[in-house]
């Protein structure tokens, strides 16, 4: 199994990661306040991916290869993807009237 | 195992991306416009994850992950600030 | 929420819960359904309704949308109420009583919805257009 490469721009990289959290957290209160409002647990799915988001990308900074990441992290990601499905989901073929 | 991880997110962010953008189209609503170039472009970051980490494993394409992450955030941003209200 | 339901069982406010997204939008409803047929174009409207242009506009395509409303093709461009059926006529009628009945709590209920980009966010999602939420 060939080795990957190692990072080629380590400052940039962890600035863009120290960016996209940040904005992740204003997305996420965002899509708090649309879900406060609207009462739609879609908006709920959405505040979850993205807190999720928050959590990965600060993380990641902390690994000692962040351009490989860890399994884990990319699930954790994969599970608040499946949150969102479930929402579409219950959205649609869930009747509740 | 991983690749199922990655493509299946990818198809996730690409159903959003299509059901917002065709809700523009239908409603004009601005909002929608961007959150749905947001998730067009984090379909190909997480498309880019998968060319990194499992097809061209030799080259290094986390800073061109991250910069269309963050391009995708921005999008989302802008479209949150100006449109909701 | 139904006091009155009258037998044809068309509840006017919920109607306007589900597909009325501001104030502007039902009071331009309400103005075309009371002049229909007169048509209306969207500067009228405006300023009749003392609403920017632009939103004017985005009220007018959701009307359209809804089929309560429709284009008469022009020049100029003017909108009238669309009778789409004699159900959506009785619900039209209905909305117009409750609208001049209770203002007030009809105006709070409005307000009180989420801004009408996130509800066509949510609304997006959903793969049968027929139903809100």
């Amino acid at each position: 199994m060939t080795p990957l490469s190692p990072m080629t721009h380590p400052l940039l990289d962890i600035f863009l990661l120290g960016f996209i959290t940040a904005c992740s957290l204003a997305s996420a209160i965002f899509f708090l306040r649309f879900w406060r409002s609207s009462k739609d647990p879609l908006f709920l799915a959405f505040v979850l991916f993205f807190v999720v988001q928050i959590f990965r990308e600060s993380y990641t900074v902390s690994l000692t290869r962040p351009n490989v990441g860890a399994l884990w992290l990319f699930l954790l990601r994969f599970v608040a993807v499946l949150a969102i499905l479930a929402a579409i989901v219950r959205k649609n073929f869930w009747d509740r009237r | 195992m991983n690749s199922t991880v990655y493509v299946l997110t990818c198809l996730t962010t690409l159903l959003c991306a299509v059901l917002l953008l065709k809700g523009y189209a239908q409603s004009r609503r601005k909002l929608l416009l961007w959150s749905g170039l947001c998730f067009a472009v984090l379909t190909i970051s997480n498309g880019l994850v998968f060319a990194d980490l499992v097809v061209y494993r030799s080259i290094d394409l986390f800073t061109y992950r991250l910069v269309a992450e963050a391009l995708a955030m921005v999008l989302l941003l802008y479209g949150l600030i100006w449109e909701s209200q | 929420m139904t006091e009155e339901t009258p037998n044809s069982g068309i509840d006017p406010y919920r109607f306007i819960l589900e597909n009325v997204d501001s104030i502007p939008h039902l009071e331009a409803l309400i103005l075309l359904w009371n002049s229909r047929p007169v048509g209306w174009t969207a500067d009228e409207l405006a300023s009749r309704l003392y609403v920017p242009k632009e939103q004017v506009a985005h009220v007018i395509r959701d009307l359209v949308r809804l089929q309560v409303a429709q284009e008469q093709p022009g020049p100029p461009v003017r909108y009238s109420y669309f009778p789409r059926s004699e159900e959506q006529n009785e619900t039209m009628q209905l909305v117009d009583n409750a609208y001049r009945r209770d203002l007030v709590r009809i105006s709070t209920m409005v307000h009180s919805k989420a801004s009408s980009s996130v509800r066509e966010f949510a609304r997006a999602f959903r793969f049968r257009k027929d139903r809100d939420s």
